[in-house]
């Protein structure tokens, strides 16, 4: 009974605004059910890759499935989906209930189900009450949600939101966060969601999607995602990572910058060169040498250390001339200083390979 | 307080500057309408003959609303032409937009009288309209009625104030933004729903406001009337012009002038009032 078959499909999908191709071959499925989403700096395609999906944009080549039908040529007002806009789009001369109604009024629906569909999104967004605001009345986040209410209200099979959430302050956007998963959760509609901010995209998602000049880079889940980054820009575009490149020297070992540590058996190709990532916060400073450690350690000297409330971030430039990033939840004593000596350390199992660029 | 006096002395100068300018010369024109003239001497005495002569006299109100309904009546024609014509630059005119809001404002950057004087040259008995027709052997003499008419007039009026129309409409239009559109599609709408629904609606000030505009210069105008109506073409502005010309009659003719003044205000308001109805928020439901 449950449809394991993906509800939108992306086949070669490619999206030329004159010379500029804004979506360059993209494949991607999305199951059912889902909460995924594309992130990725700014004009690196996630916003129209959405727009091609909601039939705003038609591809250049390539075709468009939602729910296993070709909507490549069909036009927005007739795909079943439906959009949160990024600045909320409400219509101006109308108030909440109205801009809520809209879909279903435009459908013709008669005024019993209306009320009774547009008062129970107002009890799912927490807005009721709100029915005869006006517009301009609203805040950022009574808007944000209104916008999304007035998205659901044709109960679509597929929800894309467009950097919802860009506008609001933080903690009312970690709030939206949780809220947003827990209606897609009750709903059970498929999410799709394009963010630059890749804490966004960890926290919510079922799965990324990981984009860079109109390109799908890495896909996964968020997990695998984050700590396997296949390359280069996923590395350093999710997490804080440190990139190393090193001179593989035997299987095991290699150097990085004349300093000797070990790494993962997987990457092979003694006298061959790979490029290592390693997570900002999987490397531990200390201040006094330890005898006795299983672990591989670099002496450095902390350039800048920066307090960012829980976690402090410091920059550290090593014996063997590299810089490296780490990020350490601040403890209960001061953090370390600038131009303290510092020894660096590191389970040589955090560090993976990824592919040059 | 201190908030008070800031307000006051940044408001001061333009408001002197229309106290004594503008609102002065109306009062003392108004004071004049209550005057009298008798047989050539101003009689400085409050009567309201001069009003009585405006609603007794068989000339007056005839012409009153014989102008209103040329202002009316050209103002919704410079409408059903400049609605389009703004509609198609705002959401169709693509990168040419300024382009083609330049041509529109562009008309108006001539002198008025010259193109009045233009319409003489194309509808008079040798101008071009005639010339063409003859050319083409349809007429053998010259369309005598075209010029010194009441459509004379109206055609004028049209072509000289439809910029001032799609200039608001335009205005309106561009303050809704594209993402409107596109919601009221994704919500299921089609572009002539749409329409209807969203772009109508929100371009209501423009249209109230345009409409309001071309009204108020067409009802009152008579230079138009002058130079290409004729006798048939005459409008309240020539009479009340004249009685400060050589009727040199300033109390009639003030009287006359606000008794305009008050219509055309009523006139103004019915149609605001209209155009709300006409054009409800959400199409009508509620």
């Amino acid at each position: 009974m449950a449809d394991d078959s993906p509800i939108v499909v992306l086949e070669q999908v490619t999206k030329r605004f004159g010379r500029v191709v804004a979506v360059d071959d993209v494949s991607l499925e999305v199951g059912r059910g889902q909460f995924v989403s594309l992130v990725g700096p700014s004009g690196c395609g996630k916003t129209t890759t959405l727009r091609l999906v909601g039939g705003f944009e038609e591809p250049t080549c390539g075709r468009v499935y939602i729910d296993g039908r070709d909507v490549s040529e069909v036009p927005a007002n007739r795909r079943s989906t439906n959009m949160c806009f990024q600045r909320y789009a409400l219509f101006p001369h109308l108030n909440v209930f109205d801009n809520i109604a809209y879909g279903l009024r435009v459908r013709k629906r008669p005024r019993p189900e209306i009320v009774a569909r547009v008062s129970r999104l107002l009890e799912l967004v927490d807005l009721v009450g709100f029915e005869r605001r006006r517009v301009h009345e609203l805040s950022g986040g009574q808007s944000q949600r209104v916008s999304l209410a007035r998205a659901l209200v044709n109960e679509p099979s597929v929800l894309l939101l467009d950097e919802p959430l860009a506008a609001l302050d933080l903690k009312l956007r970690r709030q939206m966060q949780i809220e947003l998963r827990r209606i897609q959760h009750a709903l059970g509609t498929t999410f799709i969601y394009v963010t630059h901010d890749q804490e966004e995209a960890l926290t919510m998602s079922d799965r990324i999607f990981v984009m860079n000049c109109g390109r799908v880079v890495q896909e996964g889940a968020p997990d695998e995602v984050y700590s396997r980054p296949a390359n280069e820009f996923t590395a350093s575009f999710v997490g804080d990572s440190n990139l190393l490149q090193v001179d593989v020297t035997a299987p095991g070992e290699a150097s990085w910058d004349g300093f000797a540590l070990r790494i993962p058996a997987g990457v092979a190709r003694p006298g061959g060169k790979a490029l290592l990532s390693l997570r900002a916060e999987r490397i531990n400073l200390r201040l006094v040498e330890r005898p006795g450690d299983a672990r591989d350690h670099l002496r450095g000297v902390v350039r800048e250390a920066i307090f960012l409330g829980p976690l402090v971030r410091y920059l550290v430039e090593t014996q063997a001339g590299g810089t490296l990033r780490i990020i350490q939840l601040s403890s209960g004593g001061r953090a370390l200083r600038e131009g303290e000596q510092v020894l660096l350390e590191w389970d040589a199992a955090d560090l993976v390979e990824v592919a040059k660029e | 307080m201190r908030r008070t006096r800031a307000i006051l002395v940044n408001t001061l100068p333009p408001l002197a500057f229309l106290i004594v300018f503008f609102f002065l010369p109306l009062v003392v024109l108004l004071l004049y309408s209550f005057w009298r003239m008798d047989a050539g001497v101003l009689r400085q005495q409050f009567t309201l003959a001069n009003y009585l002569d405006v609603f007794r006299e068989p000339v007056y109100v005839p012409l009153l609303i014989k102008s209103v309904v040329i202002g009316i009546g050209a103002m919704l024609a410079t409408l059903a032409i400049g609605y389009p014509l703004a509609y198609f630059i705002r959401f169709h005119g693509g990168r040419h937009r300024n382009a083609l809001l330049m041509l529109v404002i562009l008309t108006m950057l001539s002198s008025y009288l010259v193109r009045v004087y233009a319409w003489k040259a194309i509808l008079g008995n040798n101008g071009i309209l005639n010339s063409f027709l003859m050319h083409v052997g349809l007429i053998e003499e010259p369309l005598t009625f075209l010029l010194y008419s009441n459509s004379a007039v109206l055609f004028a009026f049209i072509q000289i104030f439809t910029p001032f129309i799609v200039l608001p409409v335009y205005s309106a239009m561009a303050n809704i933004d594209d993402s409107l559109l596109e919601a009221s599609r994704d919500l299921g709408a089609s572009p002539l729903t749409t329409f209807l629904r969203v772009t109508l609606p929100l371009s209501k000030p423009g249209v109230i406001g345009g409409g309001l505009l071309a009204f108020i210069l067409i009802a009152g105008d008579f230079v138009t009337p002058t130079l290409v109506g004729g006798v048939d073409g005459i409008m309240i502005g020539k009479t009340i012009q004249s009685q400060f010309g050589f009727a040199y009659n300033w109390p009639l003719g003030s009287a006359v002038a606000f008794s305009m003044l008050a219509l055309m205000a009523v006139v103004g308001g019915l149609w605001a009032l209209v155009v709300n109805l006409l054009l409800p928020t959400a199409g009508g439901e509620r």
